[in-house]
Parts: structure tokens; sequence; C-alpha cells
């Protein structure tokens, strides 16, 4: 039987938004790797391709963030429990 | 944020309000006119908390000065049972020398410290995610990008916006100039820049494409801009365990 009131990820099946709750979720690996990684290759390929991609300040912001996340969020998950309790 | 510039003198309390804030706790010590405001915000994480921690009113502010006072709430803060996990400001550019300043005195380079007060935790430095993604649309309604599968351009979803336009029913029915041009007031909405990265979008692009249309050919790295940038905005946009 499903709950009355379920979360908005379920409702809106959107796994992006559903709690972290597990070290192996994917969007860990996506923060971590995939997207600082699809980041670099924009700002690798507009200089061959002679036009301008993101500026170098928010390149720099997105990967910064999205590194920072992944290790907070890795922290959470590892570390809080022993902190809190 | 900025502020508009205003001086008023309280008789009761024999003080002028408007003045610079930033050396003393008290408002009104220095006598430069205050033109903006900083302000330190706890946003707790496993209930829906905002509460302003201290603000300030200054004008110019030294780095130095800047990395004092945030030292200051930090340890305010700390005493009085909170626990700081996380610092996230805008990437103005004396944030970003904030960020350097702590990185450097932690004599760390990475996006953490160890934590100024409390030594068993680190203490997480990041920017809002929301500029991030706003400065990120600036960027792609400003000009073309590319990858190595061919350029991304936001020219596709102008097509789709006056393609839609006289639709009575329109695949995506958000879709307004203010997305698509807005002006510099109307760039500070983050709901809009959200949307125009959003699924009803990349559907409605992916649609054209797969219907044949000419136009919608060479979408892909587009495409694939767009949906890694709503998935960026919306892994960090997770904000709760019952959300």
């Amino acid at each position: 039987m499903y709950p009355v009131k379920l979360s908005k990820y379920i409702r809106s099946l959107d796994n992006n938004i559903a709690p972290y709750v597990d070290i192996s979720d994917e969007r860990l690996f996506w923060l971590h790797v995939t997207f600082p990684n699809y980041v670099d290759e924009i700002q690798n390929s507009f200089n061959n391709a002679g036009m301008r991609g993101w500026s170098k300040k928010t390149a720099h912001d997105l990967k910064f963030t999205s590194n920072s996340t992944y290790r907070c969020v890795k922290f959470f998950y590892l570390k809080l429990d022993s902190i809190m309790y | 944020m900025s502020i508009k510039q205003k001086m008023s003198y309280s008789r009761s309390e024999d003080t002028i309000y408007g003045l610079d804030s930033t050396t003393e706790n008290t408002i009104g010590s220095k006598s430069e006119r205050a033109n903006k405001m900083l302000c330190y915000i706890i946003h707790d994480l496993s209930t829906k908390h905002t509460i302003p921690a201290r603000y300030f009113f200054h004008s110019t502010m030294t780095t130095e000065i800047f990395y004092s006072l945030t030292m200051n709430v930090l340890n305010l803060v700390t005493n009085s049972g909170f626990i700081i996990l996380d610092l996230v400001t805008d990437n103005h550019a004396s944030y970003v020398a904030l960020f350097k300043e702590l990185r450097v005195c932690a004599g760390n380079l990475q996006n953490y410290i160890p934590h100024p007060v409390l030594n068993y935790i680190p203490l997480f430095l990041s920017f809002d995610y929301c500029h991030a993604i706003k400065n990120s649309r600036n960027l792609f309604l400003d000009h073309n990008m590319c990858t190595s599968d061919g350029v991304i351009s936001s020219s596709y979803k102008k097509k789709l916006y006056h393609l839609q336009k006289g639709m009575p029913i329109k695949p995506v029915r958000y879709l307004t100039k203010k997305h698509l041009y807005p002006n510099n007031f109307e760039k500070m909405n983050v709901l809009r820049a959200v949307q125009i990265f959003s699924t009803t979008v990349t559907a409605s692009i992916k649609f054209l494409k797969e219907a044949g249309d000419q136009d919608f050919q060479e979408v892909g790295p587009t495409i694939t801009f767009m949906e890694n940038m709503y998935k960026f905005f919306q892994i960090h946009n997770v904000s709760s365990k019952t959300q």
C-alpha cells in the first residue's frame, strides 16, 4: 500500500532529486567525474573550433561546486552520524 | 547585495544609521555611507529553517576585513550550538578572494579546509548552484559553444519559441520572451534560468528532430548540454529527506 503523501521525487519520477542514501549513488560519480569532464571537453573544444565556451571563471566555478558537493555528500554519508550522535 | 544609500539620525539612541558597520559591532561607527549589505544566513539541512545569523552594512571592504568578519561569524554561530559544514557564496570576485584567503590560511588549496572552530570536521567551500546555472544560461544565450560532437546553440530554442508563438496549444507552455531575451533585471530570476534547460524544452526539441524538421537535425550536442545543466541543478536541489 502506498503512503498517503508520496515524496516529491516519487511523484515526479525524477531520481535526480531523490535523497542521497547510498555511497555508490550514480549522481556522486556524475558530480565527481562525468560533469567536470564535460566542462573540460567544452573548454578544450571551443579553442580548436575558433568559438567561445564558458568563461574561465564560470567553468572553474561549475567544477568547484560540483566537486565540493560530491565531497560534502560523501562526508555526510560516511561521517555525519559519528559527529551528531 | 547592493542597497540604496540612506542616512538617518535616531534622536532617542543618539546614533546615525546608514554608515559602514564592518569595523565595529555597532552601526554607524565609521564615517562612510554604506551602499551594500553583507548577510550571513544559516540554512538548515534536515529541516526548512533559514536564519539570518549576522548582517553588516558596508561600502568598500578589503579581503582581510571580510575574512575577519567571516571568522567572527563562524565562531559566534558555532558557539551557539550550530555545526557549519558548508560555506556557500555566489561567485562574485570578493567571495572568490575570501575563499582563496581561507584556503591559503588553512594551507590547503582544495575545496574544503580544516574547520576553523571545530577541529574534527572539515569546512566545505562551495559556490551557489543557482548563480552557476544563471551564468551558464547567460553564456548559452549569448554565444554558441561546441563539443567534439558539434555546436551547442540557443538558436534551436529561439526557433521553438517562434514556431509555437501562434499555436493555441504550445509544446512548452511557459516559454516566453523573458526566457530567451531577458533584460538585466529578468536575468536574476532563477526559475526561468532553470526552465530554459528543463525536460519539457528538451523533449520538444528532441521531438522536432525525430519528426524530421530540417532546422533541428544538428541538435544533439545542444540537447546533451541542456540535459547536463538541468541535471546539475536537480542534483544540487536535493534539500531534505522528505522532498
